[in-house]
């Protein structure tokens, strides 16, 4: 998994690139912290570049979503195609992100 | 605004009154030394802390260089900016102070303004500097856990941010983020906004600096320059590649701060951090890429991480409170077990719930929550595995010499609970059980008990992840499921509740996937939950597919209120039903990471040359997998039986 934040208006992107699993664990402190220490309001997940979301991988979309939480913001996933979409479908993570 | 102290230090008292009558009306408050020991004494007091120190040179008793060097030695003082008093064709003095950390100096016979605006310029950058001190301070350090990221930023603000990000993954992290802080402004004012060195010289003397830089992030040449920050984390070395979108500059000039610059306000900035930083620092091309490195020790970065609690309650059995002692990584503390990450506490025989083990077991509370007590056997591998994945989950990485020692007691303990699939379903019902771990322990658990009337309860149950952590959570949802009423409530209630508990006892990112169901052969019915898992499927008695239903819904423990619903599938007399985790999916091909695995899986077991019942085409599919995939497997089929 590669990431690269960019911030626009009251908007942070997480651009993700490649698979989101295990061996990504140790990404997501760091992914973490350069989301929320922007003061935009808003963050977006763009998983346009996800090809494989393993199990690990959506616990990483929570970890995010609770440090979000502490924070009073809201995240949005957009992008998801191919098997990825269909694990966060399956996952039901609509019921936690909003989906754009 | 806090007033800014400075203290001057200089035997010529018509000196010291010249300094202070240009410095008073500018708002910085004044004490005077009139010599080194004066001046010694005056900063070591302690209540009184200074904001810069302007020295004179030579001076009787300690002259200034001696008092120079005791100020860089006490840690307290080393970063309290100099400004060194010389007369400009002293270059030799110069230089030596430059060695010895001075950075500002002033010429005598002093200019009012230039006094000023050197003054002010020291004591900016040093609350600079003791700005990213607090917030490094509040930092946890866990971004040195990033291997490889870019960042992207545009504001000195966000520069200052990311500085401090960057610099609390490292040791000396003061002075490096003091460096990137310095790199990053100039990539922002020099690059990005390309305001010159004279410019800067203009603008700071007439005070509309920050004004400046302001007016340009919003013009429209320059608001969407970015500058983007590469960073590359390896054993023992970081590597930082900072790029900015403008012109370039003639960095050469800057690297070390020569005579030319000693009494300008500015640009020293990239002398010092390449001086006082970074292992390296180096520009590229036309020089709006800078790269810089810094060499570590990883033991010396961790250091700081502080030690997890584990309270010992009295009684807890010898060989396993001597175990836990031994872990020099964690701290066994003693009193009333309030506020510890683990409380070990004995069971006693009234209310514990295993067999043979229970005048040997373990209750290990974590973290006060009462939805967090699981009880083990006294053995104290295991105890220590299932506390170190608890409290100490990167001492249990994979491959780690730990992780080595104490995964088979995980593997021991997890293959006791998982039922025996030939003692289960008396005569109604005939159960066929795959599992197996892609790593040391599998993250995957099942199980199933007999129920009333012929009905037959099952589960399987993915948690998230690999490895011991992951095993550790089949252990929890065993436990927890071995203290919920599983007999009279509906898979849905069941699910619900586990999620409710998961959610309270669980770190974030850690779930379980899962289905729970009850079969009922006199019905030909089977009624579940679902929380994110492959979709439960039903073949007939020649093992033709029937139908599927649907795995759909939330991991338990990822919301704590997500309302599971109750789904049922009939079954065919004679058929079956077949329940499995996505690991399964690793086995079918190569391309089980694209879409469509479930109708790939259905394909296969249609076709897949072995024919024969259901059971039998996904024995065939899973022994015709060469290895063990990429993910932890089970897989469970169950068959009416007439």
């Amino acid at each position: 998994m590669k990431y690269q934040i960019s911030e626009k208006g009251d908007t942070v992107t997480a651009q993700i690139s490649g698979q989101m699993t295990f061996s990504d664990r140790g990404e997501v402190s760091g992914l973490s912290l350069a989301l929320m220490r922007v003061n935009a309001e808003k963050i977006v997940v763009d998983l346009s570049g996800v090809e494989y979301i393993d199990s690990a991988g959506l616990g990483v979309l929570l970890i995010l979503r609770e440090a979000a939480q502490d924070k009073g913001k809201d995240i949005t996933l957009t992008g998801m195609t191919g098997s990825a979409k269909e694990v966060l479908e399956l996952a039901c993570f609509d019921t936690l992100f909003t989906f754009a | 605004m806090p007033s800014v102290r400075l203290l001057i230090v200089d035997d010529e008292d018509i000196n010291r009154q010249t300094l202070r009558y240009c410095l008073e009306p500018a708002g910085f408050q004044i004490d005077e030394a009139s010599d080194g020991a004066d001046a010694w004494q005056a900063l070591c007091q302690g209540e009184n802390t200074y904001d810069a120190i302007l020295l004179d040179r030579r001076m009787p008793e300690m002259d200034g260089m001696e008092l120079l060097a005791k100020i860089k030695g006490e840690a307290a003082l080393r970063d309290v900016p100099v400004i060194m008093q010389t007369a400009m064709d002293r270059e030799q003095e110069i230089i030596d102070g430059i060695e010895a950390g001075v950075h500002y100096y002033l010429t005598k016979p002093y200019d009012a303004d230039v006094l000023v605006s050197v003054v002010r310029s020291a004591t900016e950058e040093y609350a600079r500097h003791c700005r990213l001190q607090t917030e490094l301070a509040k930092r946890s350090g866990a971004i040195q856990l990033m291997t490889q990221g870019t960042f992207v930023l545009r504001t000195p603000t966000e520069a200052d941010a990311l500085a401090v990000l960057l610099a609390s993954s490292l040791p000396r992290s003061g002075a490096i983020a003091m460096g990137f802080s310095e790199l990053l402004i100039n990539a922002i004012e020099h690059g990005n906004l390309e305001l010159n060195y004279a410019e800067k010289s203009a603008l700071l003397a007439e005070g509309r600096w920050d004004e400046a830089i302001e007016a340009r992030l919003s013009q429209a040449t320059y608001r969407d320059r970015r500058v983007m920050v590469e960073v590359t984390r390896t054993a023992g070395r970081a590597v930082f590649t900072i790029a900015d979108e403008g012109k370039g500059f003639d960095w050469q000039a800057y690297m070390d701060l020569t005579m030319e610059r000693v009494f300008d306000t500015h640009g020293r900035g990239i002398a010092m951090a390449r001086r006082m930083s970074f292992s390296t620092l180096s520009y590229k091309g036309r020089g709006n890429v800078v790269e810089a490195s810094v060499e570590f020790e990883e033991a010396k970065a961790e250091a700081s991480v502080a030690k997890p609690e584990i309270h010992l309650k009295p009684n807890i059995d010898g060989d396993v409170e001597e175990r836990l002692r031994d872990v020099s990584q964690w701290a066994v503390v003693s009193g009333n077990g309030e506020g510890s990450d683990l409380v070990v506490s004995p069971v006693s025989q009234e209310i514990s719930q295993s067999d043979e083990n229970t005048d040997r077991a373990i209750q290990l509370s974590i973290g006060g929550l009462p939805a967090a007590t699981l009880e083990l056997p006294a053995d104290p591998d295991l105890v220590e595995a299932v506390a170190r994945c608890l409290i100490l989950p990167e001492s249990m990485e994979l491959g780690t010499a730990d992780e080595n020692r104490l995964a088979p007691a995980l593997v021991r303990y997890q293959s006791q609970l998982l039922p025996d699939p030939d003692a289960l379903g008396g005569e109604r019902y005939a159960i066929s059980a795959w599992s197996a771990a892609c790593s040391s322990v599998s993250g995957d658990i099942w199980g199933g008990f007999d129920l009333a009337d012929g009905k037959l309860a099952l589960f399987v149950a993915d948690m998230a992840g690999h490895g011991p952590v992951a095993g550790l959570g089949t252990l929890r949802l065993s436990a927890q499921m071995s203290d919920m009423d599983l007999v009279n409530e509906t898979p849905d209630v069941i699910l619900r509740r586990l999620d409710a508990a998961f959610k309270q006892a669980l770190p974030a990112g850690q779930y379980a996937a899962m289905l729970y169901g009850i079969i009922d052969s006199a019905a030909g019915r089977f009624e579940y939950a679902a929380a994110g898992v492959p979709h439960p499927v039903v073949f007939d008695r020649a093992g033709e597919y029937v139908a599927s239903g649907s795995g759909k819904g939330l991991p338990v423990g990822a919301s704590g209120n997500f309302p599971y619903e109750l789904r049922s599938l009939d079954i065919p007399a004679g058929g079956a039903l077949v329940l499995f985790t996505d690991g399964l999916f690793a086995l079918l091909d190569e391309d089980h990471k694209k879409a469509h695995a479930f109708d790939r899986f259905l394909a296969n077991m249609a076709g897949n040359g072995v024919g024969g019942d259901a059971c039998k085409r996904l024995a065939g599919l899973i022994s015709a997998a060469p290895n063990v995939g990429e993910d932890d497997l089970t897989a469970l089929c169950v068959t009416l039986v007439d």
